[in-house]
């Protein structure tokens, strides 16, 4: 079971030379997903998306506020808890092949149970459809096949909790519906609880149990969104719901309203 | 030549036009170098140039083959790749480690960057003579000295190397629970390699040079004596021979260097 | 990886090793510096002829081309007994460096066999010091003996020495310096001084060491007063097999067997040694010659005051 991920009146604030006050990335943020949750969280690029992820996920300490993982307050990258880069390709090893770098999170382990944790890998890889690319390297790969990569790779961690910076961003459309119903199939199966950011209010939607809003600077939230669609979800019927076109009547018409101060354009 | 020339031909697949295309300029070169000796030859033969240390080529080539049957030539060429050898894998491994180190600790860098910044712009050949008091005339003295001339270009590449490794590819490590030296081996060391070998190619010419330097100034066996040697002993074909072989040397080091690069570092330029 | 890793510790073990010699013999191990030239054959004449054998001392040469090696490594501890020129000793103990002669090496004493003259080219008109001003001299090292004689030389026959150009050219590459007129005169040693005037073109117009000072101490082999205190038994056994082969040498010095040897440690033909003549070897140091040289240098400043010659030339070279 995925455990609980809280952030606790959590303010960020970036030391920027010349400013003693310093840039406020976000103030007073807080937010939780529950235990096994999909929790999506949409914002318009720089409101500091990637930035709270980072702290959820122990890489980086907030200014003011704590981060809780089960009620307990983190410091450093907690053992089950896994980033999914946005910049998934910079985060993959060159020099290692798609098995070694899918191990990478194994290696701790002692000499004698390497076998099976290969095996293992073999199988994670086989889930996100790589089967036969084992021995490639990831520059060898297309961008779709090196986010597969890196997804097996962070399934190899076995994470209670699963961190996605925009996982899907930068693969083009077709790729992108493969992936989000990749992810779903795995975290309907693996039970781990998810925080996904996004700007893409359909891919929060499609995804998640609930979407948190953020608005523009100074970055709040503004709102959280139950999405309450039935699962297991289907990119074409679940898109065609008239509730989905609702809700991103409502999720896009609120981010446009941060962005431009008139609804009425859409 | 021949070794040189067969390390190419494994080296790289190629195609029977690129291969033609390749061997036509390649005629060039072996033209030019051919009119350089054969000018040499004529000059020495008909008394152009007055030296006693202006064999005809010929006699070069010949004290070269003479050589091969067994000559102090050999020899001392082997003593020099040997303290070249020892020499590059201590400087190497020092500048190394020493770079990743650095590199990733603030702590270290302002305890030892500033040392090593007023040791680098000193030429190496400049130190030996004063160096003979603290480590006498043999391979000690040499291999530091050779040491000191690898450790700089690899130290510089590698510091250089560990600051452009992608924060992406450390924050990974950090997800993953990584420790911090098993970051430093399978992560930053890894990541530094293409600047690394960058650094060991330029090292391994410097390397031979300082081998040979300073077996001039503080010597007593290896090619860089045996020159020294061989112009007092008034015999400029051996001391051209022993040029020849070294300049083979240094050319097949390097080839084989690419070669081993490639082989390796598959990665390089590739991210 | 980590075989990378224990390579580099294999090989850093190669080089504790490497630096660590090995000695098993009986006898009792001198370690020389030499410099490869005819002055040194007594020493090489005494150890073929089994003289240090004979008085339980093995010696091991050390060949080093310019001779700069010598007295640094000597202080440094990897030479026992150093040959090396009297105004190098001279610097050394000014330096505050403890150095002892306790051999005489090399002395210029008949003019028939002083080997290194100044040459310039037969049609340069220099005939003299005076003639050389605004022109240019070359020598092997500055501030060494050879530079100090030419100065000398310059001064004694009309000339400033401070309006003469010095060029530091090594001895094999004089000749095609003279010749392609990129200096105008040469302070030379043998075999080169012979050899360059074989062909037409280069003459020689003076021998500055006979010339100043006939009979100078040129080469001396020197030891530290450390271990001329700790080991005299063994410097003075030393001085004893290098005085008997500088005997064999002085009998022998005309004959074939003695162009063998000098050929053995120099690697020069044999052809090439006949035609230079040897000069006797000295048996023993002389003090007042040692003291001409020592005003030279003071009057050149090389050294700023006299030295106590009696405190660095022990009295087992007199
Ligand atoms: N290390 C830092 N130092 C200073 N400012 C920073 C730093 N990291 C981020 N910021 C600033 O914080 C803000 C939020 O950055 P963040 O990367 O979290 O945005 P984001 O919402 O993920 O944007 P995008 O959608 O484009 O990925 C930006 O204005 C950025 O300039
Ligand atoms: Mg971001």
């Amino acid at each position: 079971m995925g455990e609980r991920l809280g952030f606790d009146h959590v303010t960020k604030i970036f030391e920027t030379p010349g400013s003693d006050t310093g840039f406020v990335a976000f103030d007073d943020i807080t937010l939780e997903a529950a235990s096994s949750e999909f929790l999506a969280i949409v914002g318009p690029s720089g409101c500091g998306k990637s930035t709270l992820l980072k702290m959820a996920a122990g890489l980086m300490p907030p200014t003011k506020g704590k981060i809780l993982l089960d009620g307990k307050p983190i410091f450093d990258p907690p053992p089950g808890v896994v980033y999914l880069f946005q910049q998934y390709a910079k985060s993959l090893f060159a020099w290692r092949t798609v098995i070694d770098n899918v191990m990478f999170p194994l290696e701790g382990a002692p000499r004698h149970q390497r076998g099976d944790l290969r095996e293992m890998c073999r199988d994670y890889l086989k889930q996100v459809g790589l089967d036969g690319f084992e021995d490639s390297y990831p520059w060898q790969l297309s961008g779709g096949m090196q986010q597969r990569v890196a997804i097996a790779r962070a399934l190899a961690a076995d994470p209670q909790v699963l961190l996605l910076d925009e996982p899907f961003s930068a693969v083009d459309a077709l790729t992108r519906m493969e992936l989000q119903t990749l992810v779903l199939q795995l975290w309907e199966r693996r039970k781990f609880t998810a925080i996904l950011v996004t700007h893409d209010v359909e891919e929060a939607i499609f995804l998640a149990d609930r979407v948190a809003v953020l608005g523009a600077k100074p970055t709040a939230l503004k709102e959280i969104i139950e999405v309450g669609l039935p699962r297991p979800r289907d990119q074409l019927t679940t898109r065609e719901d008239p509730r989905f076109l609702k809700l991103r009547h409502h999720l896009t018409s609120l981010l446009l309203a941060r962005n431009s101060g008139h609804v009425a354009a859409v | 030549m021949s070794v040189a020339g067969t390390l190419e031909g494994t080296s790289r697949k190629r195609t029977a036009g690129s291969n033609r295309r390749r061997l036509g300029k390649r005629v060039y070169g072996v033209v030019l170098i051919a009119a350089i000796l054969l000018f040499w030859e004529v000059s020495s033969r008909l008394g152009w140039i007055v030296s006693a240390y202006w064999p005809p080529v010929s006699q070069i080539f010949q004290a070269a083959i003479v050589q091969l049957a067994g000559g102090d030539i050999l020899v001392s060429l082997a003593a020099t790749l040997r303290r070249a050898a020892i020499g590059f894998a201590v400087g190497s491994t020092l500048g190394v480690a020493l770079g990743i180190l650095l590199g990733r600790s603030k702590v270290l860098r302002i305890a030892l960057l500033p040392l090593i910044e007023i040791v680098r712009p000193i030429p190496t050949p400049a130190v030996i003579p004063p160096l003979i008091m603290f480590l006498g005339v043999d391979d000690a003295l040499k291999i530091f000295a050779i040491s000191l001339a690898t450790f700089f270009p690899v130290f510089t590449n590698t510091f250089a190397g560990v600051a452009t490794v992608d924060d992406t590819l450390i924050q990974t490590a950090r997800t993953f629970r990584t420790s911090w030296a098993r970051t430093l081996l399978r992560v930053i060391l890894p990541a530094t390699l293409p600047a690394i070998a960058a650094g060991l190619r330029t090292a391994t010419s410097l390397t031979l040079v300082v081998a040979v330097v300073s077996e001039m100034i503080a010597g007593s066996s290896g090619i860089g004596y045996y020159l020294v040697e061989m112009q007092y002993a008034l015999r400029p074909d051996l001391m051209y021979a022993a040029v020849m072989y070294l300049a083979i040397t240094g050319y097949t080091i390097n080839r084989l260097f690419l070669v081993l690069e490639a082989r390796l570092i598959p990665w390089m330029g590739k991210t | 990886m980590r075989k990378v890793f224990l390579i580099g510790f294999a090989v850093m073990g190669l080089f504790v090793l490497a630096i660590q010699r090995a000695t098993a013999s009986d006898l009792e191990k001198v370690r020389v510096s030499i410099i490869p030239i005819n002055d040194v054959a007594p020493l090489f004449v005494a150890m073929q002829n089994g003289y240090f054998r004979e008085l339980g001392l093995e010696i091991d040469t050390t060949p080093s081309a310019g001779g700069a090696a010598g007295i640094p490594g000597l202080i440094g501890g990897s030479f026992d007994v150093v040959y090396g020129n009297v105004v190098s000793v001279l610097l050394a103990s000014q330096q505050g460096l403890d150095v002892k002669v306790i051999a005489p090496g090399t002395k210029v004493d008949q003019r028939e066999t002083d080997t290194t003259p100044i040459l310039v080219r037969s049609d340069s008109g220099i005939k003299s010091g005076k003639d050389l001003e605004g022109k240019s001299i070359s020598v092997n090292t500055r501030n060494n003996v050879i530079w100090l004689y030419a100065r000398a030389w310059i001064k004694a026959t009309g000339g400033d020495p401070d309006k003469v150009t010095f060029k530091e050219i090594p001895f094999p590459q004089v000749e095609d310096a003279l010749r392609q007129q990129r200096v105008d005169a040469s302070f030379l040693v043998a075999p080169f001084s012979v050899i360059s005037r074989q062909k037409p073109g280069l003459t020689a117009i003076a021998n500055p060491y006979s010339d100043i000072q006939p009979g100078v101490d040129v080469g001396q082999y020197i030891t530290t007063g450390k271990l001329l205190s700790t080991k005299p038994e063994t410097i003075k056994k030393f001085a004893a097999g290098l005085r008997k082969g500088a005997e064999w040498f002085n009998a022998n010095r005309t004959s074939d067997a003695i162009l063998a040897v000098i050929s053995g440690y120099t690697k020069t033909d044999a052809s090439i040694l006949k035609s230079v003549a040897l000069g006797a070897a000295p048996l023993r140091s002389d003090l007042t010659q040692v003291k001409k040289t020592m005003d030279l240098m003071i009057e050149n400043k090389l050294l700023t005051g006299p030295i106590d010659l009696a405190k660095i030339i022990d009295p087992m070279a007199l």
